[in-house]
């Protein structure tokens, strides 16, 4: 079974990505930071994140970033 | 082949700068984070939005969004149709990033946010703020220019703070016109009137009361200053023929004259030293009964006053003038017994002085508006030469 997850692309208007997987597959470690419609973060770079855990309704992507 | 991307200029709208600045302001010691929503255009970047929700991590040297309330707050703007342009961080006197500023702006994944930019904003106890804005572009740092919009555009020209206004006559009808013309930001005004208040003017008059007495263009031009950055004169003299030399040189050191006099020989006479000093006026009046009036900008080379009453200056004899007076309104007595006048008046007063910051514009207007009082409709039409009129004689 495939797990298909909306992810909105903030930097523009009408697009939106996809992740896809089998649902034990990990969130890849891209420097993103993703955050559901409650303000759950899902932080690959920090975790595991199974697919699974994110809600089949989407998620939000952010940039992961640090300013000094 | 990628399209290389330009360093696009970055615009802040004033609303979203303000609110920047009272983040910088509630920091204090620590820097601060905000993300940055906006429009993307082929050849700017406008940032609408500063965003800043929840609790991002704020130190004297580190700042870091706070993910999760950023996300929930940001989907509105999302929604409506704002796009993420990047993020700007304060710093507190380090001007432009970092080098570990660069280092996270590098670590963005440029898949995912293309052109992503990285601002800093630093401040400084005594004098304005810096801005930079930056992205990553094939590995390459790329500055943008930043400007702030003003709140509200200035809609006159620049050239406007170098001209000189003459303001002739202040009675009810200028003192209309006065708080207006303040705003224009002329680089001075200068107020002739020879009258002094009575009591019978405050009917009709922007002066209060407590001004009974006192010389009408000294009250214009204490008015005037509280009210402009104007350079602001008053001369309390008639305008007349005895007066002409130093009418002459106030003339002559003038870009733009406001008649407002409302008394057909003065207007005539302001109208011939007009074309003889080839000078732009600005005349009004009002009609017999007060039903209505008139603004007419005389340009230089154009329709004179004359152009639109050919009685002509003949005589100054008192019986002609008085009846020059009564064929053009009210008597001074007549105006004084007419309360609910001051209406009209501002009718008349507000479209001159429209059609002076039209003018300043440099908006193309037909040169003669009747404003009808009775029906409340304002006509224009443009007025050319009489061709038997002196104006248009060789000097």
């Amino acid at each position: 079974m495939i797990r298909r997850v909306p992810v909105r692309d903030a930097t523009t208007t009408n697009q939106q990505a996809l992740l896809e997987g089998a649902p034990t597959d990990l969130l890849p470690q891209t420097n993103s930071v993703f955050v559901d419609r409650k303000g759950n973060t899902y932080d690959p770079h920090q975790d595991k994140v199974p697919l699974a855990q994110l809600p089949a309704e989407g998620v939000l992507e952010l940039p992961r970033t640090t300013w000094w | 082949m990628e399209e290389i991307m330009q360093p696009l200029p970055v615009r802040f709208l004033a609303s979203a700068f303000s609110f920047l600045l009272r983040l910088c302001a509630e920091a204090r010691d620590t820097e601060t984070h905000a993300y940055l929503l906006g429009r993307r255009h082929e050849d700017e970047l406008v940032i609408t939005t500063v965003l800043c929700a929840g609790n991002p991590v704020r130190t004297a040297f580190m700042t870091r969004p706070d993910y999760g309330a950023s996300a929930l707050a940001m989907q509105a703007y999302l929604d409506r149709g704002e796009v993420l342009l990047g993020e700007i961080h304060r710093h507190l006197t380090l001007v432009g990033p970092s080098t570990g500023d660069l280092s996270t702006l590098r670590s963005i994944p440029a898949d995912r946010f293309p052109g992503y930019l990285g601002m800093v904003i630093t401040t400084f106890p005594d004098r304005d703020p810096v801005i930079t804005a930056h992205s990553i572009q094939d590995d390459a740092v790329v500055a943008h220019e930043v400007t702030i919009e003003p709140a509200y555009p200035a809609l006159l020209p620049e050239a406007t703070g170098a001209l000189r206004l003459l303001q002739l006559g202040v009675g009810s009808g200028a003192s209309a016109e006065l708080p207006q013309l303040a705003k224009c930001k002329f680089a001075g005004i200068t107020v002739v009137d020879h009258d002094t208040f009575e009591p019978r003017n405050f009917a009709r008059h922007l002066a209060p009361p407590t001004a009974d007495g006192i010389s009408k263009a000294a009250w214009a031009a204490a008015f005037l200053r509280e009210r402009t950055t104007a350079v602001v004169e008053s001369h309390d003299f008639p305008i007349d023929a005895s007066t002409l030399p130093r009418l002459r040189d106030l003339f002559a050191t003038h870009d733009l004259i406001n008649n407002s006099t409302g008394h057909p020989p003065t207007s005539f006479l302001i109208s011939r030293e007009a074309v003889r000093a080839n000078k732009l006026v600005f005349h009004s009046g009002a009609f017999p009964k007060g039903v209505g009036g008139l603004v007419f900008r005389q340009d230089p080379g154009g329709a004179c006053y004359e152009c639109l009453y050919p009685v002509g200056m003949t005589s100054e004899a008192p019986a002609v003038l008085a009846a020059q007076i009564k064929e053009y309104g009210y008597t001074e007595e007549e105006l004084s017994a007419q309360l609910g006048l001051w209406p009209d008046v501002n009718l008349i007063a507000a479209v001159k002085t429209k059609l002076i910051a039209d003018h300043l514009r440099a908006l193309d207007r037909p040169n003669l508006f009747i404003v009808d009082n009775r029906t409340l409709a304002i006509t224009s039409v443009t007025i050319n030469p009489r061709t038997n009129c002196h104006c248009q004689e060789e000097p």
